[in-house]
């Protein structure tokens, strides 16, 4: 696995507040919420992201959880 | 599920009517609700984006800014580089990232914005010639490291992790401390991944 595509995937999956504003996203407090939930269990993938951030993720990680991607990106 | 998942499982019809209608919660999330629209109305292809294309002249800003965002690159309806002119930053910024994508030569007239006085514009600015010209990025990037406003330093240093530069740690080293928590965080997970990227070597 492409070490700069699992960096970008960990980063969306986990800053989404951050990265949504550097679009002018702001995201409703209720969704913010779900996602850090989500984050908590790392069941977030990149479904769950904005619209805007879903189109950066990168195409071989989409759809897998973070813990499943930290689990590829560690073994490499 | 995406940000707001009561429109997932919606038709084409439906999402179209929703277009139609104003933000859910308002104007302040507008930007995030047509994204998402104007997202799923793309996944319906030739139909939704046939829609969408259709809309382009009537649009307020934040429906115009989700169409330059999720229209197809190079569609045919869509002018981009016309709207580098536009008065509003959200619409620069978007057209911006979509010139990048569509793979457009553009980097002059984007180049000339470097100094706009939006900070979405600037860190657009960024994001576009990062990847259209990565070997002249670097410097653009790490003089932006020292912009007055926190979006833009925080594209800078995320603009500087994703190059990869490793040669732009000790400068992004500085902003561990920055004023603003969402460029800490930036400067934290970019020295972490270069330096990963410099062990790995």
């Amino acid at each position: 696995m492409i070490s700069k595509d699992c960096n970008l995937a960990l980063k969306l999956l986990t800053q989404y507040e951050r990265l949504a504003a550097k679009y002018g996203v702001k995201l409703p407090e209720a969704r913010i919420a779900v996602l850090d939930e989500l984050r908590l269990q790392g069941g977030i993938s990149s479904s769950d992201l904005p619209a805007t951030l879903q189109r950066i993720f990168p195409g071989q990680l989409q759809g897998l959880t973070l813990n499943e991607i930290r689990q590829i990106c560690q073994t490499g | 599920m995406g940000v707001y998942p009561e429109l997932e499982h919606l038709d084409l019809q439906m999402l179209i009517q929703r277009w139609y209608e104003p933000a859910i919660g308002g104007d302040e999330y507008a930007i995030a609700y047509y994204d998402e629209l104007a997202f799923l109305i793309c996944n319906h292809s030739e139909a939704g984006i046939a829609f969408l294309s259709g809309e382009i002249a009537n649009s307020d800003t934040p429906r115009l800014s989700a169409i330059l965002a999720h229209l197809p690159p190079n569609h045919s309806a869509l002018q981009s580089i016309h709207y580098l002119q536009d008065d509003r930053p959200l619409i620069v910024s978007r057209t911006i990232d979509r010139l990048q994508a569509e793979q457009i030569g553009a980097l002059e007239q984007v180049l000339a914005l470097k100094a706009h006085p939006s900070p979405l514009v600037r860190s657009s600015v960024l994001r576009f010639v990062s990847k259209q010209s990565p070997q002249s990025a670097p410097n653009l990037l790490i003089e932006a490291l020292h912009d007055p406003d926190d979006l833009v330093r925080m594209s800078a240093v995320d603009e500087l992790d994703e190059l990869p530069c490793v040669e732009a740690i000790p400068y992004i080293q500085t902003l561990l401390t920055d004023p603003h928590k969402y460029v800490q965080e930036a400067a934290a997970t970019a020295i972490k991944n270069l330096n990963g990227l410099l062990s790995s070597v």
